[in-house]
């Protein structure tokens, strides 16, 4: 699955070909739509791709830090529980404090990016492994959230809070155009622009690029607090879209948004990743879960299915680019 | 007095290359039983490269070691032990969380009813301590609690415990004080003179002529000749071996005069300093001079390389930049002020192998080449790369190269262009030409001449004695964590930066 994706500039247009291989995830996705095409003829309906792609366009709002941070090599499991956070937050700061859902929401990303950004300055100054540290984040964020939603009682969303979560701009939801538009632009910046292009330096080797005069730490920082704000934002739109806050928003999330990464070419070993393909990884995931269920596996086995392709992932990417001792 | 007449240890013709670096070139030595015998060279003379051998780390090319007369050839250390041949390494090798009976006693386990007899392994850990004269260790203590001399004789006793026939200390009073040294070099005696066979590698030359009973040195590889340490032999005789290369005929011409563009410094820094690491340190560099640096293992000549640059914190000290004082140091700093640092080994940092050689060559100089919101200039990039390729003859098959696919030496030389990107005034080059081939090595020194031609100023730390004296305007040289001299080119003889660097300045009347 994710081979040979690493990213060169590209300066030898001559030689540049398509690199088949680094699209595996664009064949799995393409294969699963038309197996799924052929084999239940409630799939291919514009209602049903809609909704998928509805569904993704949340999910990959946790994906676009992770994806970041995972090129130079950090992973950030809190992203599900930062998801959640987005929503509590949120119900807080409209049920609490009387805020409009246009403060509310990017205050929810502002608490969420300062503790983002807190993850950054522990695992760069303290040298602390961002793993460790951000499943502690993540048991700590979910424990926030839980109590927040409890104290809600089940309030649910006034109609102008949440509508603007529905709107279609030609007839498609506004959440997908932006998530195209969003992977799209990362995408160019990360092969084009030397403000994500230096990601792939410091995820290839830390200590070459700091000899270079490169602020890694700096940046991590930053892609720590971009990630909690972004999955804040996804959150908060999901909870939108329920109408109120629940404790289901976000729940397992990081594990999806980790299958889609890694399917989507990027490695734990940093070094390689792409947006686009991180974004194909989600839908990949989408599609796979509404297939499923629309043979009736149940959500468990689901999770088994999930848990299984992640190792398996998670292999191949281990026997493909793990550096040669 | 030892037995000198039958060889113990009998190292015949061993020859062993690592691609196209030769580090041992037929090299035989002989060891009589219960003597101590001092390995002594040069860094890179092949020291390490034996000893490794003997101790089943490397197989050697040719050539095989005896052993009371029997043919030998470890193929692992745990084939080494058990003939009786145990290696104290110069890097502590001690489990810190285990008590300092068990660092004595890791494969022996003492039991009873299935579990460990902790009072009798205490016991016994008690009684070879006091057979060492350590009573001041206990034996229940945390290796990590007690002090590195402690872990040192800790360690040693780990190896006498297994009845070894010969043991190699690498270097083994090299984080002692003066008083800890002589313990250890007390209990060495003692050893000694059980009968045990020990084989000792140090650049301290005091404890050499204190402790040995032969001193076999080795140069460049070869063996060069072994001397009774029995009162005939000088300090010097040492040094004049270790060195005493034929320098006429080799690839290296001795610089003569300095050629450096007096003026306003480069690069100044003053009193560097860290605990335990470096002293008081300063240096100048003028425009277009070659300062060489150097210092035997251990000298704090790395250390001094990568604190001006910042890649290590200092306690104290400034480094001043075309008469600007860097604060805070760090290498983002000192590479926007134009200095670049030449790492001294590319596996490490300083180059990306798994990316092509134009992303390479564009890392330093993302910022210059960028554009509205970032954008990279890629076509600038790309005829900058081309460029560079032309101009160190880099042989590449193409641009998209990674440099993981290319020799030691075509590895260096992308190295030392991604280092000259930017257009520095000032380079430090640490070991640039570190186990490459001879034909890249002269084409990365006349890089260097060249560079420093056009005013660039060079900071070279290096431990090739030649390399330096071909190259630098002037040598400064360290010794124990401090600069203790400097010659002027066409002023000094290898010799007498040997003896700085062995000795330092005040023996130099031995």
């Amino acid at each position: 699955m994710p081979l040979n994706t690493g990213r060169t500039l590209g300066l030898n247009p001559k030689r540049r070909r398509i690199d088949f291989a680094s699209w595996v995830i664009l064949y799995l996705t393409l294969a699963l739509f038309f197996f799924l095409s052929a084999s239940r003829s409630s799939f291919l309906t514009v209602g049903n791709i809609h909704s998928i792609l509805y569904d993704t366009s949340f999910r990959f709002f946790a994906a676009i830090g992770f994806t970041l941070l995972i090129i130079m090599g950090e992973l950030d499991l809190s992203v599900g529980s930062m998801f959640g956070f987005g929503g509590a937050m949120m119900g807080l700061f409209i049920f609490n404090y009387q805020l409009p859902v246009e403060a509310a929401i990017p205050l929810a990303m502002l608490v969420a990016g300062l503790i983002g950004l807190a993850v950054g300055f522990l695992v760069t100054t303290f040298r602390l492994n961002s793993m460790m540290v951000t499943i502690g984040v993540m048991m700590a964020v979910k424990g926030v959230n839980w109590i927040l939603i409890q104290r809600f009682g089940g309030r649910q969303l006034a109609r102008a809070q949440y509508n603007f979560v529905t709107l279609e701009l030609f007839g498609i939801k506004w959440t997908i155009l932006v998530m195209l538009v969003v992977a799209l632009i990362f995408e160019i910046f990360l092969t084009r622009s030397r403000h994500l292009k230096q990601l792939y330096y410091i995820g290839h080797n830390f200590s070459t690029s700091v000899l270079y005069g490169l602020n890694a730490n700096a940046v991590k920082c930053a892609c720590f607090a971009l990630s909690a704000a972004l999955s804040a934002f996804g959150g908060a739109l999901m909870t939108a879209r329920l109408k109120h806050p629940h404790v289901t928003v976000g729940a397992n999330l990081e594990i999806s948004v980790i299958t889609a990464a890694v399917i989507g070419g990027a490695s734990i070993f940093g070094g390689r990743g792409s947006m686009i393909r991180t974004m194909l990884g989600v839908l990949f995931v989408s599609l796979l879960q509404n297939g499923l269920t629309s043979f009736n596996i149940n959500t468990y086995v689901q999770q088994i299915i999930l848990g299984a392709i992640l190792v398996l992932a998670i292999y191949i990417d281990v026997r493909v680019n793990a550096k040669k001792a | 007095m030892p037995d000198l007449a039958s060889p113990f240890l009998d190292i015949r013709n061993i020859t062993k290359s690592f691609g196209v670096v030769k580090a041992l070139l037929d090299v035989s030595i002989s060891v009589t039983k219960g003597e101590i015998h001092t390995v002594l060279g040069e860094n890179g003379a092949g020291k390490s490269t034996l000893m490794k051998i003997l101790t089943g780390e490397f197989a050697p090319d040719t050539g095989y070691f005896e052993l009371e007369g029997q043919r030998l050839r470890a193929t692992s250390p745990a084939a080494a032990h058990a003939m009786g041949i145990h290696m104290v390494h110069q890097e502590l090798a001690v489990f810190e969380n285990m008590t300092v009976a068990e660092n004595i006693f890791p494969y022996h386990n003492f039991k009873k009813a299935g579990c460990i007899d902790y009072h009798r392994l205490f016991q016994e850990a008690r009684e070879k301590l006091g057979l060492f004269g350590l009573k001041t260790i206990a034996p229940e203590a945390p290796m990590a609690s007690i002090s590195l001399a402690g872990q040192q004789m800790v360690e040693i006793l780990r190896c006498i415990v297994a009845e070894p026939k010969v043991i190699i200390l690498d270097e083994p009073t090299s984080g002692l004080n003066d008083h800890e040294a002589d313990m250890l070099l007390e209990i060495l005696r003692h050893l000694k003179a059980t009968g045990l066979t020990i084989l000792y590698i140090s650049h301290r030359f005091k404890e050499i002529m204190a402790i040995s009973d032969r001193i076999s040195i080795l140069r460049d590889g070869r063996f060069v000749t072994t001397l009774a340490n029995d009162g005939s032999v000088s300090e010097n005789d040492l040094i004049n071996n270790m060195v005493g290369r034929d320098l006429s005929r080799s690839l290296y011409q001795i610089k003569t005069t300095g050629n450096a563009k007096s003026g306003a410094p480069l690069l100044q820094v003053r009193g560097l300093a860290k605990a335990r690491a470096l002293n008081d340190s300063s240096l100048d560099l003028n425009p277009g001079e070659i300062l060489g640096v150097f210092g035997l293992e251990g000298s704090g000549t790395s250390k001094l390389s990568r604190m001006m640059y910042g890649l290590e914190t200092s306690d104290a000290g400034k480094v001043i930049v075309k008469g600007r004082h860097i604060s805070p140091l760090t290498p983002r700093r000192m590479v926007a002020e134009g200095v670049m640092y030449l790492n001294n080994n590319r596996k490490v940092a300083g180059l990306l192998p798994e990316l092509p050689v134009t992303d390479n060559f564009s890392l330093p100089v993302l910022q210059k080449f960028s554009r509205f919101l970032g954008f990279l200039d890629l076509p600038r990039l790309g005829n900058l790369a081309t460029n560079f390729v032309k101009a160190f003859a880099i042989a590449l098959p193409s641009l998209a190269t990674k440099p993981a696919n290319l020799s030691g030496g075509n590895q260096q030389k992308v190295m030392l262009s991604i280092c000259l990107v930017p257009e520095p005034e000032i380079l430090i080059v640490n070991e640039p030409t570190r186990g490459i081939d001879v034909g890249a090595k002269t084409e990365i020194h006349r890089f260097l001449l060249d560079i420093a031609s056009r005013g660039v100023g060079i900071v070279m730390f290096s431990s090739e004695l030649p390399e330096l004296m071909s190259l630098a305007d002037r040598i400064q040289i360290m010794r124990n964590n401090s600069i203790v001299g400097e010659v002027k080119a066409g002023d000094y003889t290898e010799q007498a930066i040997m003896r700085y660097a062995a000795v330092g300045s005040d023996n130099l009347a031995v």
